[in-house]
């Protein structure tokens, strides 16, 4: 059982690992939505995204972390008015059972992007003010230890494949 | 069927870091690479099969749950189709919609077979998951998808059945998540229990195994 879940932690790390790989392909080439701060910021968040989801329901929020500075970060907390909670969550895998838990902190290391994205880290929003819909959008103030606090805006789309890359114009309903 | 399913996701997950080092631009369980898994996880016939073959497949084991929209479901009605069955709960906004965005994908890339295909979400969470919670949440997913909720007694003895580990943790603060096992199931046209797609696979692999599945017949 040991083996099975240190065998997933390493796929997950092997998702990670890829992902700087990944930097070209076309579905992670979108324009950054939100540029956080002027040049004097070090980190950008882009590509920030909900999942649709009725009032009342648990939703999930997605993004890319891009560290231009020489220092780690790492995110600490998320707020948002469009939920009655916010908190920083991985899924993980034990004995083939899959959970999502609180995370204290995501490390964002100098020079590198960490995505946050479906299977891997979310910022999970509890019980929703009201409904989501695919085109809505929403701000998030984001916490960082180095960073302080940078508000994005985040944009909701449908549960569509390919994680939800699709332009929620496109999304099938 | 229990310890096969543990034993190959073992193997399963050992094959599958390679290939996720590996893998550029497609997706990190690309539909190529489903094949190496099946071949690597010992439990496929054939190297060519997507997702894990079980060695003894057996008629389905059968229930009668709830759907969506308040009657029953009987597992035996969906005769001649395949059946793909996932378990969740509307309270999990990540791993369950993206299963069943995956289920989606499936359907839009199957075409004209698609028809041929019925998906279940059947719910870890009774006690929050009454058929209109559950009409809400998939009225999101863009695919032939009936969800089903029922007692826990009524649920329990399905869970068994499909190898399903359901455990309720409580939140701090207030509610409760309930970790599961993330498997999707897989039904041929004859009622058969055939295979699953393991934790990790992709809406490539499903595509892949369904299509596979229907290219059987054919
Ligand atoms: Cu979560």
């Amino acid at each position: 059982m040991k083996r099975k879940q240190q065998m997933f932690r390493l796929t997950i790390t092997g998702i990670f690992l890829t992902l700087p790989l990944l930097g070209g392909c076309a579905s992670l080439e979108r324009e950054a939505q939100d540029v956080a701060g002027a040049s004097e910021r070090t980190l950008t968040i882009q590509n920030v995204w909900a999942r649709s989801e009725g009032s009342g329901q648990n939703s999930a929020v997605y993004l890319e972390i891009v560290n231009r500075g020489e220092v780690d970060d790492q995110l600490i907390a998320a707020e948002t008015d469009v939920a009655g909670a916010t908190e920083v969550h991985e899924v993980v895998s034990r004995d083939n059972v899959m959970r999502m838990q609180e995370v204290e902190q995501v490390e964002i290391p100098a020079g590198e992007t960490v995505n946050l994205e479906p299977g891997g880290y979310h910022l999970m929003l509890f019980g929703l003010v009201d409904d989501l819909d695919a085109g809505d959008e929403f701000d998030l103030v984001l916490t960082f230890d180095q960073a302080g606090e940078i508000t994005v805006t985040a944009e909701v789309r449908h549960h569509t494949p390919d994680h939800g890359y699709r332009d929620p114009g496109q999304g099938g309903l | 069927m229990p310890r096969l399913v543990q034993k190959t996701l073992v193997a399963l997950l050992i094959a599958l870091v390679p290939v996720l080092l590996l893998t550029a631009c497609s997706s990190p369980f690309g539909g190529n690479e489903a094949d190496e898994v099946a071949s690597a996880g010992g439990a496929g016939s054939s190297s060519e099969v997507p997702g894990v073959l079980l060695e003894d497949a057996a008629p389905a084991p059968q229930f009668t749950l709830t759907t969506q929209d308040g009657s029953p479901y009987s597992l035996s009605e969906l005769d001649g189709k395949i059946t793909a069955i996932f378990f969740g709960y509307t309270g999990c906004p990540d791993i369950c919609p993206m299963t069943l965005g995956y289920m989606a994908q499936a359907t839009e890339a199957l075409g004209d077979d698609a028809g041929q295909v019925e998906y279940l979400l059947i719910t870890v969470d009774p006690e929050r998951d009454d058929p209109e919670r559950l009409a809400q949440y998939i009225s999101r997913v863009d695919a032939p998808l009936t969800a089903l909720t029922g007692s826990q007694a009524e649920l329990e003895p399905v869970w068994d059945d499909y190898d399903i580990v359901v455990e309720r943790r409580e939140r701090d603060g207030d509610g409760y998540f309930v970790d599961h096992s993330a498997q999707i199931w897989i039904i041929d046209q004859h009622g058969d229990l055939v295979m699953f797609m393991p934790m990790g696979a992709d809406g490539d692999d499903l595509t892949a195994a369904l299509r596979w599945l229907l290219d059987q017949e054919a």
